[in-house]
């Protein structure tokens, strides 16, 4: 079967910023890796996005439509999960509680890969994945691009 | 099958199990060291919580049966209400045929040592898979990047081990949530994080004086791969656990099969 063809990534940024511009260093992050490929990147932004919460609770006792396709991955669920969109439209819905819920699941998940979190500077930050439209292709490219000038994040 | 119905300890003086068949979740938290009458057609899961003021949630695996009478049921609802929104964001919640269950921590079988609480449950036999952690009926965090299922037959106590909780953002005293703790000021944003896991049985583990008797089988566990379930706070990953759940540069790994699970993005 054909592989599907990646898109040029988009161009990076000048992610430079004044330390005093930097946001809260456990929200406000991008990723780096070394030596992986923008198409690696973007499947683990695209997994990793997917895990994005809601501020929304399941009950106890009631029913979940669980269910796996024929290659044992799951099916899609019911109940307020906007598709598998990438990171920009989640963050145009979401709040500032929302904001975190989705980064704690996001950095969970990203540094077991071998992610790196670098601070960012939060004006920017909320421009390119909140109201930007690709945010999961930009946070590929930048994962997969040079080191980003800020510092690194530490825990 | 008469020889798997066990009265353990002959306390005549005790209630039998099927008592809790009022319980209409027919999943039940056995309580304060209450005679176990073992169910030909019932499952029991047996095990132990350290200190940990979280629920434990499971999921039985629906039949197409279950999943056909719910999507019936959903359409009903959605076409009752005439919601506006779409077909597949409408949230739905059935208690008809309930498959997401909650043991919580107070409910205890019996408590022993330092805060071990020991816990039997009575539950539709089938396949079941570890779910997640909550609070109070609400799911908190699901295991959706990688978990362990396993099947409890009827008839059968199935023991699951130890259930391993603790803070994420702090070292845990457990050594198997070494992965998933620790992780400092990050796991704790506006809601903490829990490292969650598994010691499956070994050895000498506790085992209640009134399941004398019953058949006790160790949990055939084997790995699960991600999924998406947006409803709950956080979503995280269960500890791996040797010779069964694995994960290789973070993604989930089955070491029985050979295979790498990730998550279906085609959906």
């Amino acid at each position: 079967m054909a592989k599907a063809e990646v898109p040029e990534p988009p161009p990076i940024p000048d992610l430079s910023s004044p330390e005093g511009k930097l946001g809260d260093a456990r929200k406000y992050v991008v990723f780096h890796k070394a030596d992986t490929t923008y198409e690696a990147a973007l499947s683990d932004v695209k997994e990793c996005a997917a895990h994005s919460g809601r501020l929304v609770q399941r009950k106890a006792n009631t029913f979940v439509p669980w269910g796996r396709d024929d290659a044992g991955n799951a099916v899609a669920y019911d109940g307020g999960q906007f598709g598998l969109v990438g990171f920009a439209i989640a963050s145009i819905i979401d709040g500032p509680i929302e904001r975190s819920i989705r980064q704690s699941s996001m950095i969970r998940c990203m540094t077991p890969r071998g992610y790196v979190r670098y601070r960012a500077n939060k004006d920017q930050w909320q421009e390119l994945f909140e109201t930007g439209e690709n945010g999961s292709e930009l946070l590929a490219a930048i994962a997969a691009g040079p080191v980003p000038p800020t510092p690194e994040a530490k825990p | 099958m008469i020889g798997r119905f066990i009265t353990a300890c002959a306390l005549a003086l005790t209630l039998p199990v099927s008592a809790l068949a009022k319980d209409d979740t027919s999943f039940a938290q056995l309580r304060k060291e209450e005679a176990v009458t073992v169910n030909p057609e019932k499952a029991y899961f047996l095990f132990r919580v350290p200190d940990a003021a979280n629920s434990i949630f499971f999921l039985r695996v629906p039949s197409k049966a279950d999943l056909a009478a719910y999507e019936t049921a959903k359409r009903a609802e959605y076409d009752r209400k005439k919601r506006k929104m779409p077909y597949e964001e409408f949230v739905f919640d059935w208690e008809e045929v309930p498959n997401l269950f909650e043991v919580r921590p107070k409910r205890k079988y019996v408590e022993i040592g330092d805060k071990l609480r020991v816990q039997i449950v009575e539950a539709p036999a089938g396949e079941y898979v570890v779910y997640g952690v909550g609070y109070n009926g609400y799911m908190y965090q699901c295991n959706c990047m990688g978990t362990v299922g396993f099947v409890a037959e009827p008839g059968k106590v199935t023991d699951l081990g130890t259930y391993l909780v603790s803070n994420a953002w702090d070292p845990s005293p457990h050594p198997e949530l070494k992965d998933e703790s620790g992780l400092g000021r990050v796991a704790r944003m506006d809601f903490g994080m829990f490292a969650f896991g598994i010691r499956p049985v070994e050895g000498e583990a506790f085992v209640p004086a009134q399941l004398a008797g019953s058949e006790i089988v160790p949990a055939p566990y084997r790995a699960i791969g991600p999924w998406v379930d947006r409803r709950r706070i956080h979503a995280n990953r269960l500890a791996a656990i040797p010779g069964v759940l694995e994960y290789r540069e973070g993604i989930p790994f089955d070491p029985v099969t050979g295979d790498e699970l990730r998550l279906s993005l085609h959906n």
